[in-house]
């Protein structure tokens, strides 16, 4: 049989590919170019070579932001995979309002981070919010330097949640329901069955919501923007937040170029190290 | 035909913010920005971030689009996203025609080559009329860079009825940080009350249920901060447009605001104000402030929120031992220097019109704010003494006020600076050991 011209598949690729050289490799390029500059957007631009890296290292805001960005990370991504497992292995069961319920959980995912963070930071208010008032307290979730990350984090897992259970409650419906039963024949508690069975079993799903997660962990800004800023004392300076207040309240576009291409490279190794880690333990086939 | 170099600006703009798109403003307002020469002509494009003033300007550029055959489109982008938006926009060489400009950020856009020279583009009478102290913050390598617009002062907003009960005069409020005690703290101690009736420093005094405070000590740059490192003789900044506020006198009176609301008792927490800039303004609004130092801006919102509910005044800002020492805050329209040449006739006179009375007329009669053109001032006066409220304590405080914010990275020393003042505040840091902090920090972000 002759063999399809290579040109028909590249043809079928060519709007993806456009869509990607433009909006994704373009601007990454771009950035690392930029990064190379002293500009303020409505200035000339100073080509400064690796001096906006060499600023960044030694002044501590990077390093303290990535310290920031993995803390977050490290609170928000289990918890919520854990919770979310939780939910879903209770969800999945068809018991009477479970649908309901299962629409309930996914609103927060639903509504814009930023609209989020405005409500939160409304029921985090140290003397008039709705959380002191309710837990009888006066604790300054916010401006506290040890509480604001975990408060951040706590908003993030709570919208979170919702939308990591729906994928494992799909994992869970593909789970046969005779290994279960083989597993009970043999005397396997159900701690056994989760440990044994069901956490390997979801290791596709819950590959793909780790690398989503980690990934979305390190780009979150929306929400932290509007809880506090960045602040206290920088506490909660996320790499997205630093990104922004170099461009916008520094001008230092460079600078902020700069962070955005060592954004990049973070997260491409660990996107890497995630699909090494994992592909040797994955089972696709159930079968 | 867009120009190479404006094709190379606007793709380097668009990487260079690439990975943050997502954090940084979208869309516009109320229509399209940039020039209008794209656009056959005869139109401009003006910029301006308060739409409460959008209807004033509107009908200002009735009498302008008139007399002059320019159309002006009005484009409203929210405070929150102008500062953002406009070096994006300039940086692609979509800037506005005349848009309005601060003191914080004119510096660097004058220092681009991004602004008109006033004195080269408008002529007429009226620029001897001009808010003096506006000129003065405007003008810069013997140049005037805006037109004055809009300016504001700062004075002592209280309620009567509250100051009535305690038999005080809020004309003769003072603060001395030199001293244990002053009319300033003393006020707050009688105005200040828990649910019990007590006050600070009486036996059982309760700081978690107080229902009403005596004065806003807050974080406010221009309302507080500014006015009350000025009344105690300390400087904000030196000649060489760096920070200096970190001086003997300049942490006295950081300790002192700290302390009126840690120690004192008399102030609202700074947890709480620290996150809503607006909070003091309401609490006075709701009985729950007596006294509230603030400026012109802060007139419609109390007065529509206050009705009937109780009298209140406006008395002069409260005096330190270096005298009361108000900010004057003044906006500016600037014309872009970088506009297609077609359109700099169309720039000039517009900006001709926008500094003369009948430019101005509106911004007085329908009660924005202070006009900058003088010989139009008592529009404003007049619109407030309708409402029963005497505002020329304004007009005297802009006489004789404190230096502002110079330099051509104002904006982003003061965003350095910030975070370390809340902590100071909030009585986390001590002003002795935050202010050297917060200046250090304010001065690397201006380099």
């Amino acid at each position: 049989m002759r063999p399809r011209s290579p040109v028909v598949g590249y043809l079928l690729l060519a709007p993806s590919l456009i869509g990607v050289t433009a909006f994704l490799l373009l601007p990454v390029l771009l950035a690392f170019v930029v990064s190379l500059f002293r500009w303020d957007l409505i200035g000339t631009r100073e080509f400064v070579g690796l001096a906006n890296y060499a600023d960044l290292l030694s002044g501590g805001a990077l390093l303290n932001s990535l310290v920031v960005t993995v803390l977050f990370t490290v609170i928000a991504v289990p918890v919520t995979l854990a919770l979310g497992l939780v939910l879903a292995t209770q969800l999945v069961r068809a018991v009477p309002g479970s649908s309901l319920v299962r629409v309930i959980v996914v609103i927060p995912w639903v509504c814009a981070p930023l609209a989020l963070g405005v409500v939160w930071k409304w029921i985090f208010q140290p003397s008039t919010g709705a959380l002191n008032a309710l837990l009888g307290v006066r604790v300054e979730w916010l401006t506290s330097p040890m509480l604001a990350l975990p408060a951040v984090a706590f908003v993030a897992i709570w919208q979170q949640v919702g939308y990591v259970s729906l994928f494992f409650q799909a994992g869970l419906a593909r789970i046969p329901e005779s290994i279960y039963e083989a597993a009970r024949i043999d005397g396997a508690s159900p701690l056994q069955q989760l440990r044994f069975m069901t956490i390997p079993l979801l290791r596709p799903t819950t590959f793909f919501l780790g690398v989503t997660q980690v990934v979305a962990s390190f780009q979150v800004f929306d929400m932290v923007y509007a809880l506090t800023g960045g602040g206290p004392e920088h506490r909660t300076e996320v790499i997205a937040s630093l990104i922004y207040n170099q461009a916008f309240d520094s001008f230092a576009v460079g600078k902020a170029s700069a962070v955005a291409v060592v954004l990049f490279l973070l997260l491409v190794v660990i996107t890497v190290a995630q699909q090494r880690y994992f592909g040797r333990r994955i089972t696709y086939d159930l079968s | 035909m867009i120009s190479r170099r404006r094709m190379i600006s606007a793709l380097a703009a668009t990487g260079a913010v690439g990975a943050a798109a997502a954090c940084s403003p979208s869309g516009s307002g109320d229509s399209g920005s940039g020039s209008g020469s794209g656009k056959g002509g005869k139109s401009l494009t003006f910029r301006l971030w308060d739409d409460t003033a959008k209807a004033a300007y509107e009908k200002s550029f009735e009498a302008f689009e008139k007399d002059s055959g320019w159309k002006v489109s009005i484009d409203v982008v929210a405070w929150d996203d102008y500062w953002t938006k406009l070096p994006l926009d300039v940086a692609s060489g979509d800037a506005p025609d005349v848009y309005l400009m601060n003191s914080a950020n004119y510096v660097q856009f004058q220092e681009a080559g991004n602004l008109v020279a006033i004195d080269d583009a408008v002529d007429g009478a009226d620029k001897d009329q001009w808010q003096k102290a506006v000129v003065d913050l405007y003008t810069r390598d013997g140049k005037l860079w805006g037109v004055p617009q809009l300016w504001d002062s700062i004075a002592l907003f209280y309620n009567k009825e509250l100051l009535d009960a305690e038999k005080i005069d809020p004309a003769d409020l003072s603060f001395d940080p030199s001293k244990d005690s002053d009319p300033l703290r003393e006020a707050g101690k009688a105005l200040t009350v828990d649910k019990e009736d007590r006050h600070p420093g009486d036996k059982g005094f309760d700081a978690d249920s107080r229902s009403r405070f005596g004065f806003n000590s807050s974080c406010d740059r221009q309302a507080i901060i500014g006015p009350f490192l000025a009344s105690n003789g300390a400087d904000w900044e030196n000649d060489k447009d760096q920070y200096a506020f970190a001086s003997k006198e300049g942490i006295a009176t950081f300790q002192y605001l700290a302390d009126l609301v840690n120690k004192d008792q008399i102030a609202p927490d700074a947890a709480d104000t620290n996150e809503n800039g607006d909070l003091c303004r309401d609490m006075f609004a709701q009985g729950k402030l007596a006294l509230f130092q603030s400026g012109p801006y802060s007139l419609s919102a109390i007065d529509e929120a206050v009705g009937d509910s109780f009298e209140w005044g406006i008395a002069p800002m409260v005096a330190g031992p270096a005298g009361a020492k108000s900010l004057v805050h003044g906006v500016v329209a600037v014309g872009n220097a970088k506009a297609d040449d077609d359109q700099q006739e169309g720039i000039a006179k517009l900006l001709t019109w926008l500094g003369s009375a009948d430019g101005q007329r509106p911004f007085g009669e329908m009660g924005v704010s202070f006009p900058g053109n003088s010989d139009v001032q008592d529009t404003f006066v007049n619109y407030w003494k309708d409402k029963g409220q005497d505002v020329s304590v304004f007009i005297d405080a802009a006489k004789d006020p404190a230096p502002a914010d110079t330099g051509a990275k104002a904006n982003a020393g003061l965003t350095a600076a910030m975070p370390v003042f809340q902590e100071i505040f909030i009585g986390r840091k001590s002003a002795k050991d935050g202010l050297p902090e917060a200046q250090k920090a304010g001065n690397e972000a201006m380099k």
